[in-house]
């Protein structure tokens, strides 16, 4: 992908690969937490980790006018940044028929009650994450109450790539498939650490 | 084909090659293609009969600025509302106030006059719905920045779709200034 060989100087291949390996632990436990709150089994793969310009970070998720949930964390403690779950809105509403047990229409525009059982859905997916990332730093960290966007995808994308831009000037991105039923549906995971845990981060996988 | 010269991208310094507006020939096919798309703290400057599109305006803010004497028109897509307090200060086109006076200025360069500008801006809608409302709204903050940056530039703000919590895809004809915005299925004119 284009994203990474242009971007090699911002972060070396070891810093990536960390980084990718926070992905994975992150949704590691992320799957352990849906599987018990919707008690089915849904694993989350992390295929691709990728870096990408903040500004350019609306476009290359795909189709930037395509409708999409999102859930959004801020991280509180010692260690600080902010998290992002897109997902499209199939999977959205496969979840929430999951959570609140019955089955739904799912052609149906999405209601109060699912926007209330997605924000739930994504707050317990990013504590988890973020207490991942807590647990291997050492550091508390404590996820802000969600916030809860449906729209466009690169829309919704703005107010994390916002964020990031006035600290940063790249992002870390990391694509999940969510599986269940033998279905695989795209997700992604956003995770921007402040320049404080992001260098604990390095420290902890002995990279500088 | 579009003549590539008569698409101006945002980085500066711009003021060498620039074609004077009667020199701009106005091909007859009328396709948007990607360089007619507004990147994220970008903004671009065409002639007419192009038009420019900007995609997911969430937080961010689309201003449109033209005069219609030379059928000259600009986007600007701005990320941020200040430049004086953002911390990167290399790309001011991604600042609200400072991306209004960079490319009002452009404008004159290319030949449109002050007087004569107009402006219209949609976006800053608020994506996130939090259970806490101190967060702050960077869209509406974008929003009044970029009404301020007008008015000190004194072009006079036509019209404006601002707020909300719906993303918005907008395309702009500079020949008349019009806006059409996409909000879903949705399509509203300014």
């Amino acid at each position: 992908m284009e994203n990474s060989t242009d971007f090699q100087s911002a972060y070396t291949p070891d810093q990536i690969d960390a980084l990718r390996e926070i992905g994975n632990i992150g949704a590691s436990h992320a799957s352990t937490a849906l599987t018990t709150l919707l008690k089915q089994d849904i694993l989350v793969d992390v295929p691709e980790c990728f870096i990408c310009k903040t500004t350019e970070a609306p476009f290359v998720l795909g189709d930037p006018e395509q409708s999409v949930v999102a859930v959004y964390l801020d991280a509180y403690g010692k260690g600080k940044g902010s998290m992002l779950l897109v997902l499209t809105e199939d999977i959205a509403k496969k979840m929430t028929d999951m959570l609140l047990g019955e089955d739904q229409d799912p052609t149906r525009t999405l209601t109060d009650d699912d926007k209330e059982a997605i924000s739930e859905i994504g707050n317990i997916c990013g504590s988890a994450y973020l207490n991942a990332i807590s647990n291997l730093l050492g550091v508390t960290m404590l996820p802000s109450p969600p916030g809860f966007a449906v729209g466009m995808l690169g829309a919704v994308l703005q107010y994390p790539a916002t964020l990031a831009s006035e600290e940063y000037e790249y992002l870390v991105i990391i694509k999940t498939h969510f599986i269940t039923e033998g279905h695989r549906f795209p997700g992604y995971f956003i995770y921007i650490p402040d320049r404080e845990t992001e260098k604990l981060l390095m420290e902890k996988f002995g990279i500088q | 084909m579009i003549q590539m010269d008569s698409i101006k991208s945002c980085e500066r310094p711009l003021t060498g090659a620039i074609p004077s507006p009667m020199a701009i020939t106005r091909p007859k096919v009328n396709y948007l293609d990607k360089d007619l798309i507004v990147g994220v703290g970008e903004y671009k400057i065409v002639s007419s009969p192009l038009e420019l599109m900007c995609i997911g305006l969430g937080s961010c803010v689309g201003i449109s600025i033209w005069d219609s004497r030379i059928e000259l028109g600009g986007v600007a897509h701005a990320m941020l509302p200040a430049y004086d307090e953002g911390k990167d200060k290399i790309n001011a086109s991604k600042y609200a106030d400072s991306a209004v006076f960079l490319m009002v200025d452009e404008m004159v360069e290319m030949g449109a006059s002050r007087s004569s500008l107009r402006a219209k801006i949609a976006g800053g809608a608020q994506m996130f719905s939090f259970s806490t409302n101190d967060t702050l709204n960077i869209g509406q903050r974008n929003a009044e920045s970029a009404k301020a940056a007008l008015k000190k530039e004194r072009i006079p703000l036509l019209a404006e779709e601002v707020g909300g919590n719906k993303g918005r895809t907008i395309f702009f004809t500079p020949k008349d200034g019009s806006v059409r915005i996409q909000k879903g299925s949705e399509i509203t004119y300014l």
